[in-house]
């Protein structure tokens, strides 16, 4: 479960969202204005903070601008309208960790949200992450399985490591083109798709329980389970 | 042209500026200069009668009173312009040219101006001005010597008429060129600014300021103008056309989701339906959204700044192959990539260029049947996408760029029809042309070449 607080001043978006991050077992408080959001968010406590850039009274640049100076370190994640690389720079330089064009889907909010969250456990800088009988060695970049060495290309190991640092999440497409190939734009026709076909076959082929799941719609997911 | 409103011209403000320090100057000049001649005239003046003074009264001296007025009687009837009176203790005249001792003169060892009458020339006799010095004589004479400056009064009267009359036609030409080039600069000024305050009122961007072809200063300005006008004008019918083809081309998939919704309210309440319905709608929203957002995207490249970075063309070609190489497999495309030669030095937008070419290298995916294949080439020119598919004809190239043509009557490939055309803004964008050509001419399939040529820095 985590704390999460969502400054958005459309209280549409912000009602749907709450309700359905709420659905998924997390307590979710709500601001529709900067200062309330500020303050809210001063009071301490959230794991994630929602922040719509463009905010009545104070602009979701100035306040996590403010949080940051106050040495507040939460991580935060912009929702926009502007989606320019232009103002997704802005957005990161006033110390946003993510940003979400909008409109978006909640499937992708929720498993970005569960990615900055997770972002504050150790498991994203471990450098050995063991997922069942899979190994990964992040420094000597190598991928065992069972103790079998997978032959892996650098894209491909890079594409594993980060569903591994979400181990057990989804990570949408566009979380993996933007973390693996730093591309923000759509290239289309199932590209992530084939590569994960390509990377499954590889890491899943040949062993009874699968580790690389399609959660349908939304992303994939590295687990055990 | 009114006065007020002359007076409002800064070219006549600065004439009358220029006018009045102009003036400031020469007459301080002037005066210095008369000042000065008049002096010279007058120590003329002066040391003649310092002279006859000092002599007469040296001879008055030597010979007593007699033979100072003998010598002065001659002198006196000398003529010429010197004046004599000699007067004893009593005042009565003893000699000289003069009738009475004027009353201006009265105290010895300064200077007098007097007038007095004259005639000469067989002339009635008329005023002249004298300047006289006086000497106190011992046994009570008085003597008064004094020399006639009606010449030189005349002369200084003249240097002032000839002053006053050069600094006053100075000042009227200055003012009449003044009113002259006020007029023109100010004939010249609103053009600009009739230009101006037209455009305002009707918005009709086609106008221009007149260019007299004289090169000068407000021809700099006149062209400058103009050219910022033409490209106001480019941007705003890019700007119009824009806003046009998004609103034309949403207008028809918002319709098509209405009229689904529509449907699926007026049929029978099934749930089963309803999540159908809903399914199919919420992708067709989130491909609406898509469609939107590369048309900002294509908006965007079209216009407005942009920060310029350095752009590894081979790099990025590089990955992009790399990117789609799984999915080439799967659809048994060979997807190749090949360095000819270094790649142009580019400063542009990496990731606008990078959203071209996979739209490059995706559509040629999308075109090419199995067992063909894909190459990306990169050379000193730029980029290439070649495939082995069927290409696309001559006449339709052009077309192919638009927004929203789909050349495939079939529809059955999934896009868009934005593609292309974001790919020949970017292209755009960074002086570049998206060139279509046969990838290989002389085969029944012909393919599709499709180059990012990049004008060389």
């Amino acid at each position: 479960m985590l704390d999460i607080l969502i400054i958005e001043d459309d209280a549409e978006t912000a009602a749907y969202t709450a309700r359905g991050l709420r659905e998924d077992g997390h307590r979710v408080e709500t601001a529709a204005n900067g200062p309330d959001g500020l303050e809210a968010a001063r009071d301490g406590g959230f794991d994630v903070l929602v922040v719509d850039r463009m905010l009545p009274v104070l602009d979701g640049l100035s306040l996590v601008r403010s949080l940051r100076a106050e040495g507040d370190r939460t991580p935060v994640l912009f929702l926009t309208a502007l989606g320019s690389v232009g103002d997704r720079v802005k957005g990161l330089n006033a110390g946003g960790d993510d940003y979400l064009v909008k409109p978006f889907a909640f499937a992708e909010l929720r498993a970005r949200i569960e990615a900055l969250a997770r972002r504050r456990t150790p498991v994203a800088t471990e450098t050995d992450v063991t997922i069942g009988d899979l190994e990964i060695r992040r420094l000597e970049r190598v991928v065992y399985r069972a103790g079998t060495l997978l032959p892996l290309k650098p894209k491909e190991f890079r594409l594993l490591e980060v569903l591994a640092e979400h181990a057990g999440r989804v990570v949408t497409r566009t979380m993996l083109l933007e973390q693996v190939w730093d591309y923000r734009f759509d290239p289309g026709t199932n590209v992530i798709d084939a590569q994960i076909s390509r990377l499954r076959a590889k890491i899943d082929r040949g062993f009874d329980r699968p580790l690389l799941h399609t959660v349908r719609g939304v992303g994939y997911r590295l687990a055990a389970d | 042209m009114r006065l007020t409103e002359l007076l409002r011209t800064s070219a006549f403000r600065l004439t009358l500026g220029y006018l009045a320090v102009l003036a400031i100057f020469a007459f301080a000049g002037f005066r210095y200069l008369y000042s000065e001649s008049l002096e010279a005239l007058q120590i003329e003046s002066r040391q003649i009668v310092a002279a006859e003074l000092e002599g007469l009264a040296e001879h008055y001296r030597t010979f007593g009173p007699l033979r100072l007025a003998n010598v002065i009687d001659g002198r006196s009837r000398y003529g010429g312009r010197s004046l004599y009176l000699l007067v004893d203790r009593r005042g009565r005249k003893t000699a000289g040219n003069l009738a009475s001792w004027p009353e201006a003169a009265q105290g010895p060892g300064t200077w007098h101006d007097f007038h007095y009458r004259r005639a000469h020339d067989d002339q009635p006799p008329h005023r002249h001005t004298a300047r006289a010095y006086v000497a106190n004589l011992p046994g009570g004479f008085r003597l008064l010597v004094a020399h006639d400056i009606d010449e030189e009064i005349a002369l200084s009267r003249r240097i002032v008429i000839f002053g006053a009359a050069a600094g006053g036609l100075i000042v009227l030409a200055g003012l009449a060129a003044g009113i002259l080039v006020s007029r023109d600069l100010r004939r010249r000024a609103e053009a600009v600014d009739e230009t101006g305050r037209r455009i305002m009122e009707d918005g009709d961007l086609s106008r221009r300021v007149p260019v007299t072809g004289r090169g000068d200063e407000f021809d700099d300005l006149a062209t400058s103008v103009n050219r910022m006008l033409a490209r106001i004008e480019v941007l705003m019918a890019e700007l119009r056309e824009v806003t046009d083809n998004i609103a034309h081309d949403l207008r028809r998939p918002l319709a098509r989701l209405h009229a689904r919704l529509e449907d699926v309210l007026r049929g029978p309440a099934e749930t089963g339906a309803y999540r159908d319905a809903l399914e199919r709608s919420v992708a067709e929203v989130r491909e609406l959204m898509d469609s939107f957002n590369t048309l900002l995207a294509i908006a965007r490249a079209e216009s407005g700044p942009a920060s310029m970075l350095p752009v590894d063309l081979a790099g990025l070609a590089e990955d992009l192959v790399e990117l789609h190489a799984p999915l080439a497999e799967e659809r048994g495309v060979a997807l190749e990539f090949t360095a000819a030669g270094p790649a142009p030095d580019l400063e542009g937008q990496p990731e606008l260029l990078a959203q071209a070419l996979s739209n490059l290298i995706d559509n040629a995916l999308k075109y090419t049947p199995s067992g063909g294949r894909v190459s990306v080439v990169v050379g000193p020119s730029g980029v290439s996408v070649a495939d082995s598919g069927p290409g696309i004809a001559p006449e339709d190239r052009e077309r192919a760029l638009d927004r929203f043509v789909r050349l495939d009557p079939s529809r059955h490939l999934p896009g868009n029809g934005l593609g292309l055309a974001l790919a020949a803004a970017a292209a755009r964008r960074h002086q570049a042309r998206l060139v279509l050509t046969d990838a290989t001419p002389d085969q029944t399939s012909p393919g599709l070449k499709a180059s990012l040529e990049f004008a060389p820095s």
